[in-house]
């Protein structure tokens, strides 16, 4: 059987994937085409609250009822289970905003037509988790002073004496150096392996129809790819979710002073 | 007493010496880095979910050790992903 194509098949490396040059020649080194779909999103993340909650009724209607919706589910959630009714009103704005953007950035990855999460770029991450390390640790200083913060942080109650001498640096590692880090990879792997997997499938698909394997084997690559969308969704929600409770969880366990 | 194993033995060298091994180093370094993450996650959640069907009132108790245990447990699995890119 002659193949149709009409020069053999590169396989792109990752790099070309995920990376991405100037818009135009002589743009400036950062407008690539992720920042500019991310200010968009951000826009809308930032438009959408504000006219939801611009002139608030007491009956809600239209946006704002959907964006009272969205509110309510981080509060009742998240927020409330986490952090108890009187703490987590203080902190659901925060939160909201967190997850909204979070689930924006990571949903335009399915999105057609723009299907690049913004989110497996390493510095979206990076820098929520920086944020959240930053606030948790301000917060537990600032509730428990500075040596009273790290003592608990090493030595929790309740554990047999000699087991501290192990348990220690283990916990001030996990704390203070594991818990950003493992915050930041775990949104951007998840977006990362799931823009691969697309992308391979979407890329097979191609090459099956252009190449004229089969009559029909391009269909199974695009039947996969298309579950695997859906699947993105899924995933997508659940990593915003799961950034939104961690830093939820951190923020309330360096809060409280263990007793 | 082994000297017929001699010619295996300077095939495995030459073959060492030009065959690069790195890709299965790097793929096998996440591979197995989650299998054991993979069985203590659905550890985690499992427990979470029979203590939730026990008694639901403990939601709210269960729910954030859940997600700390969960944090804790797939850093392992993180760590793993990392050195792939990590490992040239």
């Amino acid at each position: 059987m002659i193949l149709a194509a009409s020069k053999p098949f590169h396989t792109p490396e990752a790099g070309e994937l995920f990376n991405f040059a100037p818009l135009y020649d002589g743009a400036p080194e950062w407008l690539t085409y992720p920042m500019v779909v991310m200010t968009v999103v951000t826009v809308l993340v930032g438009v959408f609250f504000w006219r939801a909650f611009a002139k608030p009724k007491v009956v809600p209607g239209g946006v704002q009822n959907l964006a009272e919706a969205g509110v309510d589910f981080v509060q009742k959630q998240i927020a409330f289970p986490v952090m108890g009714p009187d703490v987590g009103r203080s902190w659901t704005p925060f939160l909201t905003v967190m997850f909204f953007w979070v689930l924006g950035l990571n949903l335009v990855g399915i999105i057609p037509g723009i299907q690049f999460p913004i989110t497996s770029r390493i510095a979206i991450p990076a820098m929520l988790s920086g944020i959240a390390w930053l606030i948790y640790n301000a917060i537990g200083i600032k509730s428990q002073g500075l040596v009273g913060y790290f003592k608990n942080i090493m030595f929790p109650p309740g554990v047999p004496a000699p087991i501290y001498f192990l348990l220690a640096p283990i916990e001030l590692v996990s704390t203070i150096i594991i818990r950003p880090l493992t915050l930041a990879l775990r949104l951007f792997a998840n977006m990362v392996a799931g823009h691969l997997l697309l992308a391979v499938l979407f890329i097979a698909t191609g090459v099956f129809f252009a190449s004229g394997i089969g009559k029909v084997t391009f269909l199974l690559p695009l039947g996969f790819g298309a579950i695997m969308m859906g699947f993105e969704i899924f995933v997508a929600t659940m990593q915003a979710f799961i950034i939104t409770i961690l830093t939820a969880v951190y923020i309330s366990g360096a809060q409280e002073a263990h007793h | 007493m082994f000297e017929f194993l001699a010619p295996l033995v300077v095939l495995a060298q030459e073959a060492a010496s030009t065959i690069d091994v790195t890709p299965i180093g790097k793929g096998l370094v996440y591979g197995l880095a989650a299998i054991g993450p993979g069985i203590g996650v659905g550890i985690v959640f499992g427990k979470a979910i029979e203590a939730v069907a026990r008694q639901p009132e403990a939601q709210g108790l269960v729910t954030p050790l859940m997600f700390i245990g969960f944090a804790l447990v797939e850093a392992l699995a993180l760590f793993g992903f990392v050195l792939f890119f990590i490992l040239s």
